[in-house]
């Protein structure tokens, strides 16, 4: 392993109980849901049977709560990574060597990334489950998975960014919990009043209200919520946020579906936000 | 040759080290002593590429060091007045890690780490946590983590502080050791004693200026107002006193049983002189020495009273 910080973190981590109890509670929590989930469907239909069509929805209900495990963990994993090092004293020496700043903060989200990685690999067999019924093939559970890692890579670069500005972990944790709440929750919010007040401005004019690119973009791109029911609508054939809006039209016509354009803009400001963080502890950077 | 050239560095209004020149020579080990806020630090974060300087520069062999960043990390090696432990992690991982952050070949290292944990007499903790080494071990480990990648500049900003008796004397000799070897070392001590016995040559620097350069003989020459001289004899105790007495160079010759202390303005010559006369004289001398100055007392007067823990 080129980058030390990867093999050191991945030692250290892996040497304590603690990330082996996280991934069983987690496993454990995604199972019982998936229990809770089958009897629910079970008890509540006619036949006493299971549809195998509501294994979308447990599909998309166990993929909804990976989104969210990663929005809440990643920071924790992240966070702590630059004002840890400040914390143990060890940042200095480390900017010493030979490693650059960027491949310090580098080291450390693939090490945060990698462990989430492997509680999200550890989940796969609950996934399994859904193969029984079918409807759910193995490139969607890859592309989701994949996503997932795209927003964590999102997600780890801010809080990586913010563990070089702040020097206590726990406020580097709440700024990117505020951040994302508001890009996620803020934006969302914000689109809908935009689509309310076009379509009001339609209804009078008796025209169908036409959402703009940029607007969309400019809400979502950034919005791994937008990104993910994107793809989940895609793999399950109905986006469940836009049937739930209720507008005639929810979004543009775009020429891509919108998780392409999050995957590429969040990938892209992620590297930008990581050669920020990068220059913030660069001992020797010019003003 | 270490050449330090016109350092500055301010911080606002404040300026940190203000025009400070020094050199080093190759293979020396150098103490740098001054008082809280001298500069000491800052100089040495300079030097280690941790903060850059307002103005001046720092060359080594002619080479410019702080501009020249790949230069500068393989260089120096930087041992930091405090040292930082990652939890869970073995002494010997340690080093593996830290020489991974200078990539050197994963075959070489298992040799290397050996060699280097043997030298601050750790080999047989390498298998221990760091968490779980005593502070004096955990100072040697970081000073073997600042040579893995053979450095020939030592920068170590207060390594004996904190430590026990023992755990400096260890210290003091693996200094000796890496001297031996060859190093350039740069040292920050409050210890001044210590460092004394250390160095080949101290500088003391004072509000971020460096007050004065040189082997710490030299500088108790230039800064002992009067020189004491001490002589211990078998017998002929009086002889030995008036043979002192008729150079010019002598005062205030005092006698006790069998040893004379006189204070001495004269030159190395006329040292020679008065031991040569008393020898004729046929007074059995069997210690002739000068009283070794304070060095306390000198950085005292040179830093104005100021306190003495660096």
């Amino acid at each position: 392993m080129r980058n030390p910080i990867i093999k050191r973190e991945m030692q250290t981590s892996l040497r304590s109980w603690k990330l082996f109890y996280v991934v069983c509670a987690y496993v454990a929590f995604l199972l019982l849901v998936a229990y809770l989930f089958l009897e629910t469907v079970i008890a509540q239909s006619i036949y006493g049977g299971f549809n195998p069509e509501d294994a979308m929805y447990l599909y998309a209900l166990l993929s909804g709560i990976q989104l969210a495990f990663v929005l809440l963990a990643v920071p924790s994993l992240t966070a702590g990574s630059i004002s840890g090092e400040r914390e143990r004293q060890t940042l200095d020496i480390l900017l010493t060597t030979k490693m650059t700043p960027f491949s310090i903060v580098f080291g450390k989200l693939v090490a945060g990334i990698g462990q989430l990685l492997m509680m999200i690999v550890a989940t796969l067999p609950v996934y399994a489950l859904l193969y029984y019924f079918g409807g759910i093939g193995l490139w969607n559970i890859i592309s989701i998975t994949l996503y997932l890692m795209v927003t964590a890579v999102f997600i780890g670069s801010f809080s990586i960014l913010f563990s070089c500005i702040y020097k206590r972990t726990m406020i580097s944790m709440l700024v990117v919990y505020v951040l994302f709440g508001l890009l996620i929750f803020a934006t969302a919010g914000g689109y809908l009043i935009y689509l309310a007040y076009i379509n009001s401005e339609a209804a009078m004019q008796n025209i169908m209200a036409e959402p703009s690119v940029l607007v969309y973009c400019g809400c979502f791109a950034f919005n791994p919520g937008a990104g993910f029911f994107s793809l989940i609508g895609e793999q399950i054939g109905t986006n469940p946020i836009l049937s739930w809006m209720g507008f005639s039209k929810a979004m543009p016509m775009l020429p891509v579906p919108t998780w392409v354009i999050n995957v590429a803009a969040e990938l892209l400001l992620s590297f930008g936000i990581l050669a920020l963080a990068a220059r913030k502890i660069n001992p020797l950077k010019r003003k | 040759m270490i050449e330090v050239k016109g350092l500055v560095k301010c911080y606002g209004q404040f300026m940190a080290v203000d025009n400070l020149s020094f050199q080093i020579p190759t293979g020396c080990v150098f103490g740098f002593v001054g008082p809280n806020g001298a500069g000491k630090t800052t100089t040495m974060r300079i030097m280690a590429g941790l903060l850059r300087q307002t103005a001046g520069e720092v060359l080594y062999d002619g080479r410019e060091m702080t501009s020249d960043r790949k230069f500068l990390k393989e260089t120096v090696g930087y041992m930091p007045d405090f040292f930082g432990v990652y939890d869970n992690l073995k002494v010997k991982e340690y080093m593996d890690f830290f020489a991974g952050t200078y990539f050197i070949p994963v075959g070489e290292r298992k040799a290397l780490i050996d060699n280097l944990l043997q030298l601050v007499d750790l080999e047989e903790k390498k298998d221990f946590y760091v968490d779980a080494l005593s502070r004096g071990m955990k100072q040697r480990l970081c000073l073997a983590r600042s040579l893995i990648h053979d450095p020939e500049l030592l920068i170590l900003d207060e390594p004996a502080s904190g430590l026990d008796p023992r755990a400096r004397v260890e210290m003091k000799e693996i200094l000796k050791t890496l001297g031996d070897m060859g190093k350039t070392i740069l040292i920050s001590s409050h210890i001044l004693p210590e460092l004394s016995e250390m160095c080949t040559q101290i500088g003391i620097i004072d509000k971020g200026r460096m007050q004065i350069q040189g082997s710490v003989a030299d500088i108790m020459r230039q800064l002992t107002k009067k020189r004491v001289f001490h002589v211990k004899v078998l017998d002929e105790t009086d002889v030995a006193a008036a043979r002192a007495r008729e150079f010019a160079s002598v005062k205030h010759v005092i006698e006790a049983e069998r040893e004379i202390q006189f204070d001495f303005d004269g030159t190395e010559q006329e040292r020679a002189a008065i031991l040569a006369s008393m020898v004729r004289a046929g007074v059995p001398v069997i210690d002739f020495r000068e009283q070794e100055g304070n060095l306390e007392e000198i950085f005292m007067t040179i830093t104005g009273g100021g306190q003495t823990n660096a």
